[in-house]
């Protein structure tokens, strides 16, 4: 006998009509779960470009209700000192989430 | 089949139930027929297969289809719930009844007739396979899978895989030595 053979013969099982019913009943109508980032390089543009979009704004408030030219300064000094301590904290935090979802995965 | 499997997981990602019953459709004589030999009753491969599509279900949004093809992503996920039920019946039931000492509990009506005897005792010495090889084994000779998938599927190296394989395939073939073609 040969082994292998046999089990590539009985590789296929036709699946009950009860069983193939609840499956295909539970495919149709239970709810998905929404879709989370595709990944966390997005994930992180997201957060980056938030944030530099609420920087920018308080920045440009500051200048605008200041002096121009230390206004202006102010300004720069904020938005890239905000986005080097943004990217410092996100980035491992990013790892961290994604170790997680890499275990459930293989628990699912 | 694999460029089609990514399209239609790819589309049910996005919450396509379509996609995601044509994925069914492609799977589920072989998910079921591997069910089926990992455990030990036809009862309990039955609620593991629905149990491994509902799960897809609410995995398919952390599917990445970047890091690997929808197959072993599907087989993982079938053989992690098999294992899960093998120990929660073996603990269920005690030393005495040992799941892994069970063979089917009915007889197969596909293999009923000419070499049903054999396909029994085949089903027997599957069960007396530790998980793992048993797994390996069916993954590789069951479904026709290349050692990379089996690797990405149960998430051990390559070698690993071949190894599980080379002994589960020799002590299988040394159980059912009776029915060798010498030996008849």
């Amino acid at each position: 006998m040969n082994v292998e053979r046999q089990l590539r013969d009985g590789a296929e099982r036709a699946v009950p009509e009860a069983l193939d019913h609840r499956v295909r009943t539970a495919l149709r109508t239970m709810p998905l779960p929404a879709s989370t980032f595709s990944s966390p390089a997005l994930a992180l543009g997201l957060a980056l470009g938030a944030t530099l979009a609420l920087t920018t704004g308080l920045a440009m408030a500051v200048a605008a209700a200041g002096a121009a030219e230390s206004g202006v300064a102010i300004a720069t000094t904020w938005v890239v000192g905000y986005l080097g301590v943004s990217t410092v904290v996100s980035l491992p935090l990013l790892v961290r989430l994604g170790a997680p979802r890499r275990n459930r995965e293989v628990q699912a | 089949m694999t460029d089609t499997d990514l399209k239609l997981a790819r589309r049910a990602r996005r919450g396509d139930r379509q996609a995601l019953e044509a994925l069914y459709e492609r799977h589920r004589g072989r998910l079921l027929g591997y069910c089926d030999k990992m455990l030990s009753s036809r009862a309990a491969a039955e609620d593991v297969f629905q149990d491994v599509w509902i799960k897809v279900m609410q995995a398919l949004p952390r599917y990445r289809p970047s890091r690997g093809s929808f197959r072993p992503w599907l087989y993982r996920i079938a053989a992690n719930a098999a294992v899960d039920r093998i120990r929660r019946d073996r603990l269920r039931s005690g030393p005495e009844l040992d799941a892994d000492q069970v063979v089917h509990d009915a007889p197969n009506p596909e293999t009923e007739g000419i070499g049903s005897e054999i396909a029994r005792d085949l089903d027997a010495a599957l069960t007396e396979l530790p998980e793992r090889q048993r797994s390996a084994i069916l993954l590789r000779h069951q479904l026709g899978m290349s050692y990379d998938e089996i690797s990405a599927t149960l998430r051990i190296p390559e070698g690993t895989a071949k190894t599980l394989v080379h002994r589960g395939s020799k002590a299988l073939r040394d159980k059912l030595a009776m029915w060798s073609d010498d030996e008849r």
